[in-house]
C-alpha cells in the first residue's frame, strides 16, 4: 500500500511522524506545567478564602450551620467549623464535611490538603484574645487539571509508537526498492544482463528504474550486436574472395546493428569520403573508415532509422568492427593474389610438362611400333630412355606439387607384388639378377597406384644404378609394431635391397635431400650420371603423403631402402 | 570388350600431328572408325557432319583449349570424352576435368591402357545410370559424375576405382553384378587383377558409405555371387512400399 505513495510522499509522512515525537514531547510538558500552576492558584484562593472566612467569624459569627452555610452562599465553597480537636460544630454541606487532617497544629501555618477529590484549606478561626478557638475549613473540587496529564502521556506514547512503527514501515519501503537495485546493479555486473527492475508507479525510483532497464536493455543490445559482429568476423575466410568477403560483411553488420542497409566501398579514396549531414526525420548515414593502421582499405556506410539513436559506444563497436572487417579484406585479396600467383605457376608447369610430354609421347608411340615391326634393340633403348625421360619431368612436376601440398592421393588397394615386377620390367634390365619375395600374401596395401609405381621405380632404379650390378631383393612384409617407421594399424613394408657398396654414415640422412647425388660406385657404369638427385626425395615425399614412411633401413651389405604403407588383409566381404 | 558395339566411332582431337597420326593407326588397328581433328574448330566442324561414339580430346590446344571443346561439346549432347593431358590426378584442373569428361589419360601413355580405358568408356555409356545425383536411401546419395557420395549430408570423395565399381552396381540398382564382372570394370588395365581387390575395395566402400560398415544396408554382399547395390524401401520413386532394408528392393526397369 505504502508503495503505491510516490516517493515524495512517503519521505514526508516519515518525517512528519518523527516531527510529530517531540511536539507531542513538548505538549505534554507545557500541560504538566500549566496543570501544577492551577492547582497551586486554586490553592491559594481556597486558602485566603478560609483566612477571611475564619477573620470574620472570628469577629463576630457563631460556630454552628448557618453561619457556615452563610459563608458557602457567599464563597461557592463547601464550608466545615470543626473544634480544634476535629469536633463538627456545623457544615454547609454536611455530606462533604472536611475533617481535621492528622496532627492538626492550630497555631501552626494553616495547612492546604487535597484529598478525595478536593482542595480543602484549613484556618484557625482566633478568639478575642488572638488564641486559636476554632478551625474553618474551606474545600473546592479539584480543578480537571490534573486528570490531563494521563491522557496526554498515553498520547504521548501511542504518537511514539506510531512514529516508530510508520518510521520503520516507511524506512523499509524506501530502502527495498534501493537494496533491489543494487542486487539488479550487481547482477548486471556480474555479467547478467537480463536483470531487470520491476517499475512501479511514477517517482524517482521509478523513473530510475525505468532508465536502469533502458541501459540494461542498451547493453544487451551491444552485447549482441558485438557477440554477431564476431560471428559475422569468424565467418570471413580469405578463402571467399573480396566479394564474398564484403557481401558477407555488409548483411552481417546490418544484421548486428540493426541498419536499414550497409555498404562497403574499397580503396583508400573512399575512407576519406566526408559523410551526409543528418537531416532530422530522415533517415541519416553513419560511417566508418576501413583501415589496418595507416593503410586504407575502404569504407563502411550504414543507414540507420530516423528514431534510431547512435551513440558514442555504438561508434566504437563499429569502428572495431570495420579494423576487423579491414584486415578480413585485405587478407581476402592477398590471398587471390596468392591464388592468382600460384595458378599462374600451375599453368607454367602445365605447359613445360605438356610441351615436354607430348613430343615424348610420340617418340614413344614411334618407337614402339617399329619395335614391334623390326625388333631392333635400339629401338627398345629409344622406348626405354623415352620413358625415363618423361618419368623425370613427372618428379619434377611432383616436387613443384608436393612443395605447394596440392598432391592429393588416389587411395585404393592393390598388390604390390605385381606391380613391382611390372616397374622391373619396366626398367629393361633383363640380365640382372632380380629376387622378389612376398611374405605377406593375404594383405593388399592401401596406396595411390600411379604414386607407388612412382616409388618403385625410384627405389628400383636406385638400386640398378649403385647396385654394382648384382642382384637387387626386394621384400615384401608385414611391419612390426616395434618399427618407429611403422605408421599406426597394420601396415606392409617393402624393402628394396642392392649390393652396391652401401651407404656412407655421414650421408644417410643426406640420400633424402633434393638433389643430392652421393659419391657412390656404381655398377657397370650405364646409369652414371643419369640421376636428377629428386629420386628418393620424390619417392619419401608420396610415401609419406600416402600416410607411411620411407627410410635407409640398413647399409651393409648394399643398400636397403625400406617403406611403408598402410594395409588391408584379404579377406571375402 | 563383348560389349563394345563393332566399329565404334572414335573422333581424335590433337594439336600434334605426330601423335595424331599414329594414334588413329593403333585405333583403327584395333576395330575402331578413327576420324581426326587439328584443333577445336575443326572438331566442331566433324561434329556437324556427324556425332562419334567418343571423343578423345587434348587438353592443352591452341585456340580453343580441350576443355573448353569438351564444354561445348557437353552443352550439345551427352558424348562420352577421354582427355589427354600431361598433368595428373594431383593436378587442380584434373578435378575441373572430371567433372566435364568421362576419363583422363596422362601423357605419356601407355598405347594398351589408352585402348582399356576406350573400351571401359565405351562399356559405361551402355550403362542405365542417371547423369545427375542418384539417391538410394536417407542417408546415401551417389554423384558418380562428381566421384563423390553424400553420406548422412557430409561430401564424401571417391577414388576413380571406387566411383567405377559404384558406376557398374548402380547400372542394376536392386541386382547382383558379380564379382568378375566388378574386377573387370575396376581393374581393366591392372596387371594381375584379383578379386581380393574386389573384396577389400567393398569392405572400404562401406566404411565409407555405410553408416554402419558392419551391418551393410546399401553395397550387399550375395554369398558365393557377388554384390547388390540396394536402394532403400521407402525412398525413391521406383519404391512402393515399406520393405525392410536388405529385402529385395522393387525391381527397376531394365531398359
Amino acid at each position: 500500500m505504502l508503495r503505491s505513495l510516490p516517493l515524495r510522499t512517503r519521505v514526508f509522512l516519515a518525517l512528519a511522524f518523527v516531527a510529530l515525537v517531540p511536539v507531542t514531547l513538548f505538549g505534554a510538558i507545557a500541560v504538566a506545567q500549566v496543570g501544577g500552576g492551577v492547582r497551586t492558584e486554586q490553592e491559594a484562593s481556597v486558602l485566603a478564602i478560609a483566612r477571611l472566612g475564619a477573620q470574620q467569624i472570628g469577629s463576630g459569627g457563631g460556630f454552628d450551620s448557618s453561619t457556615a452555610q452563610r459563608l458557602a452562599l457567599a464563597t461557592s465553597k463547601t464550608v466545615t467549623i470543626l473544634t480544634n480537636g476535629g469536633v463538627l460544630l456545623g457544615a454547609s454541606d454536611p455530606a462533604h464535611a472536611a475533617a481535621l487532617p492528622a496532627g492538626f497544629d492550630p497555631t501552626a501555618p494553616p495547612p492546604v490538603v487535597q484529598a478525595n477529590g478536593a482542595i480543602t484549606a484549613y484556618a484557625p478561626i482566633l478568639g478575642p484574645a488572638g488564641q486559636p478557638v476554632a478551625v474553618l475549613a474551606v474545600s473546592q473540587p479539584t480543578a480537571a487539571g490534573p486528570e490531563i496529564a494521563p491522557l496526554l502521556a498515553t498520547a504521548l506514547v501511542l504518537t511514539i509508537l506510531l512514529a516508530v512503527a510508520l518510521s520503520f514501515v516507511l524506512a523499509r519501503s524506501l530502502v527495498r526498492p534501493l537494496t533491489e537495485i543494487a542486487d539488479t546493479l550487481e547482477r548486471l555486473q556480474a555479467g547478467d544482463l537480463t536483470a531487470r527492475l520491476p517499475v512501479e508507479g511514477d517517482d524517482e525510483l521509478a523513473h530510475l528504474a525505468a532508465s536502469h532497464n533502458r541501459l540494461a536493455a542498451a547493453l544487451a543490445a551491444r552485447n549482441r550486436s558485438l557477440q554477431l559482429v564476431l560471428e559475422a568476423i569468424a565467418r570471413l575466410s580469405p578463402k571467399d574472395g573480396v566479394e564474398s568477403t564484403v557481401s558477407t560483411a555488409e548483411s552481417a553488420a546490418t544484421d548486428a546493428f540493426g541498419f536499414l542497409g550497409t555498404r562497403v566501398t574499397l580503396g583508400a579514396a573512399a575512407a576519406d569520403e566526408p559523410l551526409e549531414e543528418r537531416v532530422p526525420g530522415e533517415a541519416y548515414a553513419v560511417s566508418v573508415p576501413l583501415q589496418i593502421g595507416d593503410d586504407r582499405v575502404g569504407r563502411l556506410t550504414a543507414m540507420l532509422t530516423p528514431t534510431r539513436d547512435w551513440g558514442p559506444a555504438d561508434t566504437d563497436l563499429l569502428a572495431i568492427f570495420g579494423s576487423q572487417l579491414a584486415v578480413a579484406i585485405r587478407n581476402a585479396e592477398l590471398y587471390a593474389d596468392v591464388q592468382s600467383l600460384s595458378e599462374l605457376k600451375s599453368d607454367f608447369l602445365r605447359g613445360v610438362s605438356h610441351n615436354l610430354q607430348t613430343p615424348l609421347t610420340s617418340i614413344r608411340a614411334f618407337a614402339e611400333r617399329l619395335n614391334a615391326e623390326e625388333n631392333d634393340p635400339h629401338l627398345a633403348i629409344i622406348v626405354e630412355q623415352s620413358q625415363r625421360l618423361s618419368r623425370l619431368v613427372d618428379q619434377l612436376l611432383t616436387v613443384s606439387k608436393l612443395e605447394a601440398g596440392t598432391l592429393r592421393p588416389n587411395v585404393d588397394v592393390l598388390a604390390l607384388g605385381p606391380l613391382v615386377g611390372r616397374v622391373w620390367q619396366s626398367l629393361g634390365r633383363e640380365g640382372q639378377p632380380f629376387d622378389l619375395r612376398d611374405e605377406a600374401p593375404g594383405w593388399l596395401v592401401a596406396a595411390d597406384r600411379d604414386w607407388v609405381e612412382q616409388v618403385l621405380w625410384a627405389l628400383l632404379d636406385n638400386a640398378v644404378k649403385y647396385g654394382g650390378g648384382g642382384a637387387v631383393e626386394v621384400g615384401i612384409g608385414l611391419g612390426m609394431a616395434e618399427d618407429p617407421h611403422v605408421v599406426s594399424g597394420p601396415c606392409i613394408v617393402t624393402t628394396v635391397r642392392d649390393h652396391g657398396q652401401g651407404v656412407p654414415a655421414e650421408d644417410r640422412e643426406r640420400v633424402f635431400e633434393r638433389f643430392t647425388r652421393l659419391e657412390r660406385g656404381n655398377g657397370d657404369g650405364h646409369a652414371s650420371g643419369s640421376g636428377t638427385g629428386l629420386g628418393l626425395s620424390v619417392a619419401r615425399g608420396l610415401v609419406r603423403g600416402m600416410g607411411g614412411d620411407l627410410w635407409l633401413a640398413d647399409v651393409d651389405p648394399g643398400a636397403t631402402f625400406a617403406f611403408s604403407l598402410p594395409a588391408e588383409r584379404i579377406e571375402e566381404a | 570388350m563383348a560389349t563394345v558395339p563393332p566399329l565404334a566411332r572414335i573422333l581424335l582431337v590433337d594439336d600434334d600431328p605426330n601423335l595424331l597420326v599414329i594414334l588413329a593407326d593403333q585405333l583403327h588397328d584395333d576395330g575402331f572408325d578413327v576420324t581426326t581433328a587439328r584443333d577445336g574448330e575443326e572438331a566442331l566442324r566433324r561434329l556437324e557432319e556427324g556425332w562419334p561414339d567418343l571423343l578423345i580430346v587434348d587438353l592443352m590446344m591452341p585456340r580453343m583449349d580441350g576443355l573448353a571443346l569438351a564444354r561445348r561439346v557437353k552443352e550439345r549432347a551427352d558424348l562420352p570424352i577421354i582427355v589427354l593431358s600431361a598433368i595428373d590426378s594431383g593436378d587442380s584442373k584434373a578435378q575441373v576435368l572430371e567433372t566435364v569428361a568421362e576419363d583422363y589419360i596422362t601423357k605419356p601413355f601407355h598405347y594398351p591402357e589408352l585402348r582399356a580405358r576406350v573400351n571401359r568408356v565405351l562399356r559405361r555409356v551402355g550403362d542405365n545410370v542417371p547423369a545427375g545425383a542418384l539417391r538410394l536411401g536417407p542417408t546415401l546419395t551417389l554423384d558418380l559424375r562428381r566421384r563423390r557420395a553424400l553420406v548422412d549430408g557430409q561430401a564424401v570423395t571417391l577414388t576413380p576405382v571406387e566411383s567405377r565399381l559404384l558406376y557398374a552396381l548402380a547400372a542394376s540398382v536392386g541386382y547382383v553384378v558379380t564379382t568378375e564382372t566388378l574386377l573387370a570394370r575396376g581393374w581393366a588395365e591392372t596387371e594381375a587383377p584379383d578379386p581380393s581387390y574386389v573384396w577389400v575395395t567393398m569392405r572400404r566402400l562401406r566404411q565409407k558409405l555405410e553408416v554402419d560398415a558392419d551391418r551393410p544396408v546399401y553395397l550387399e554382399t550375395v554369398r558365393g555371387a557377388g554384390y547388390r547395390l540396394n536402394r532403400l524401401a521407402g525412398d525413391g520413386p521406383a519404391s512402393d512400399g515399406a520393405l525392410p532394408p536388405g529385402s529385395d528392393p522393387p525391381a527397376p526397369s531394365t531398359g
